[in-house]
């Protein structure tokens, strides 16, 4: 009885069998190294006296660390085919929802036998959106374990580091590229051009994403003064916005305040008080989910204009 | 009552290219028409129309009373629906498109297209591109009969299929339309076909009806003399509708009128040919405009 109420979910499954078996293959499989390389890396951590060694590294230290760096190496291995897989799986999975039927033809045997195309067309669209969903979820899962075993002494869910790279970004910006295909297959309807200019898109509408979000973090940024001994500010984990002069009545300035002339003293310090602009490693979950969920209303807005497409297009 | 409707409908791709143009026309309840025409006549433009693939550029057109544009699921519940390429989904087997079509449609009867399916021993563990091209049409109808619509729309389904798989394929159309009493509208090129298995005849050239006539009555009020003999005859004037080559070559017209007019009985190929060769004259040559019964 549930497997007939999910028939139209198994077909739909089996139409892109082919794309579901080889991503899904290599994500799983990309995540099964990054596990183990994970584990690994783990397993050969130094003690932490070698960890915090600066500069000569004890003779006994040499060995535990050299394991590290090749562990290191083993997971370096993993990170970008996964990041790759991840991304190229939204592309591939999302093309041929619209793009391949209307190419091959056979939207005209499902457009006629459906007196609701919207139904058709989430038929087709949700079980490949809950599998996208699911392989970049473990993907960014895996990424965090990979970035946690390299940075023991950070807690990951309090850190930018590896921010987009890692984590619930990765299933967000993977479902907007999936939707972007959508959309774009439905208006192309034949598959290669629509991979190609998905790609563009996608590309263009997260680099320009990540730009608007740059801006309101900026504007979100909190002032950290910069020890000019240390020459850094903010603690590790925290998001670098940008550095300035802090002038006498507050106001923030750049290099370009001083025209030319020298922002910093015979002795090499600043003339007037330095300032690191930081997001605070506390805010990593509330920035990620706040990209996280504009690029689910991007894709949500994506998939709607996909779905009025397929209601009123001819079939080709 | 007519099930099929269209009202002074015009189609037209592009900005001058216009497939169909003030087609009026009804297909009677019960009825199997065919639809016949040249290449770019707007035979598929009109049969896809009525399923709401194509929106009219003027006028408007209904199924069992129902404006695909305005109510397209509604006018697609009345339809069972074969396309020109089966368009069948290579990856999926006999059985998982009878198992889809459920799916899309509530009222789609699995047992109906299994049944049909069997008694043409087609394999329903095959996948579609497995079959021949004969046996992806008969799935496609198997499909358009187990919607149990009252009205089929078969839009050239028999052009790729070997003389067999379209006998094959009439026979089963003929029994199921008897059967269910539905209305099938069947577009093709093979006036064979049309004299076994329709009723009625519908042709299109250059995009407007130019007969609109049951069979019978298309053969009975049609008459074919030697072109060279037209004067002799002298038929009343306006009732030359065409002329066409005969099969030794020789020049042959079709002529609207019963024994008086001379010649012999026409052929409903004969019919077909003079009507589609008055098309592809001047329109204001033409001998009169269609014959609508």
């Amino acid at each position: 009885m549930i497997a007939r109420r999910f028939e139209w979910a198994r077909l739909t499954l089996r139409l892109h069998r082919f794309e579901l078996l080889a991503f899904g293959a290599a994500i799983i499989g990309l995540a099964i190294g990054a596990f183990v390389a994970s584990a690994y890396v783990d397993s050969v951590r130094p003690p932490a006296d070698c960890l915090t060694a600066n500069g000569d590294v004890p003779f006994s230290c040499q060995e535990a660390l050299r394991k590290v760096e090749d562990a290191r190496g083993l997971m370096g291995l993993v990170t970008t085919p996964l990041l790759l897989v991840a991304y190229a799986i939204g592309l591939f999975l999302g093309v041929p929802v619209i793009a391949r039927e209307l190419e091959r033809g056979t939207v005209r045997l499902a457009w006629w036998l459906a007196p609701s195309r919207w139904r058709w067309y989430l038929a087709r669209l949700l079980p490949i959106l809950v599998i996208l969903a699911v392989l970049t979820i473990v993907a960014g899962v895996a990424m965090d374990r990979m970035f946690a075993a390299s940075s023991p002494n950070v807690d990951v869910s309090m850190s930018f580091d590896g921010y987009g790279v890692r984590g619930g970004l990765i299933a967000s910006r993977a479902i907007f590229i999936f939707a972007v295909s959508v959309l774009v297959g439905s208006f192309i309807g034949r598959a290669m051009p629509a991979v190609i200019i998905a790609t563009a898109i996608a590309f263009f509408g997260l680099t320009g994403g990540i730009q608007i979000h740059q801006k309101i973090l900026a504007t979100e940024a909190v002032q950290v003064p910069i020890d000019p001994f240390a020459g850094s500010g903010g603690k590790p984990g925290d998001m670098y916005i940008d550095q300035k002069f802090k002038l006498p009545d507050g106001t923030l300035v750049g290099y370009e305040y001083f025209n030319g002339s020298d922002p910093y003293d015979q002795n090499g310090q600043p003339r007037y008080p330095q300032i690191a602009l930081v997001i605070p490693g506390e805010r990593y979950r509330f920035v990620e989910a706040r990209e996280a969920l504009a690029l689910a209303g991007g894709s949500l807005v994506a998939l709607l204009i996909a779905g009025v497409v397929v209601a009123r297009r001819r079939p080709g | 009552m007519a099930v099929l409707e269209t009202h002074d409908i015009g189609k037209r791709y592009g900005r001058r290219n216009w497939a169909l143009r003030h087609v009026d026309l009804e297909v009677p309840d019960g009825s199997i028409t065919a639809i016949v025409g040249p290449n770019g006549s707007g035979k598929s433009t009109l049969l896809k129309a009525w399923v709401g693939f194509e929106r009219p550029t003027e006028g408007y057109l209904t199924v069992d009373g129902i404006d695909p544009w305005k109510d397209r699921g509604g006018a697609i519940e009345r339809i069972g629906y074969v396309p020109q390429a089966p368009s069948l989904y290579r990856e999926l087997t006999v059985d998982e498109h009878v198992a889809m079509a459920r799916t899309l449609r509530p009222r789609f009867d699995p047992s109906i297209a299994r049944h049909r399916l069997d008694d043409l021993d087609i394999p329903l563990d095959a996948r579609a591109d497995e079959l021949s091209g004969g046996q992806q049409a008969q799935v496609g109808l198997a499909l358009a009969l187990g919607v149990r619509a009252p009205v089929l729309l078969l839009d050239e389904p028999l052009a790729s299929l070997d003389p067999l798989a379209r006998r094959e394929f009439l026979h089963v159309l003929v029994d199921a339309v008897r059967a269910d009493g539905s209305t099938a509208l069947l577009s093709s090129h093979v006036i064979t076909d049309i004299e076994q298995a329709c009723d009625r005849l519908l042709v299109l050239g250059a995009g407007r009806t130019l007969l609109d006539l049951s069979i019978a009555g298309a053969i009975a009020e049609h008459r074919v003399v030697d072109a060279a003999d037209v004067d002799a005859v002298a038929p009343p004037p306006g009732k030359v509708v065409g002329s066409f080559p005969g099969p030794a070559g020789e020049k042959l017209s079709l002529v609207r009128g019963d024994e008086s007019v001379g010649g012999r009985p026409a052929t409903l190929e004969e019919v077909v040919l003079g009507h589609l060769a008055a098309a592809r004259r001047p329109r204001s040559t033409v001998a009169s405009g269609g014959l609508a019964a």
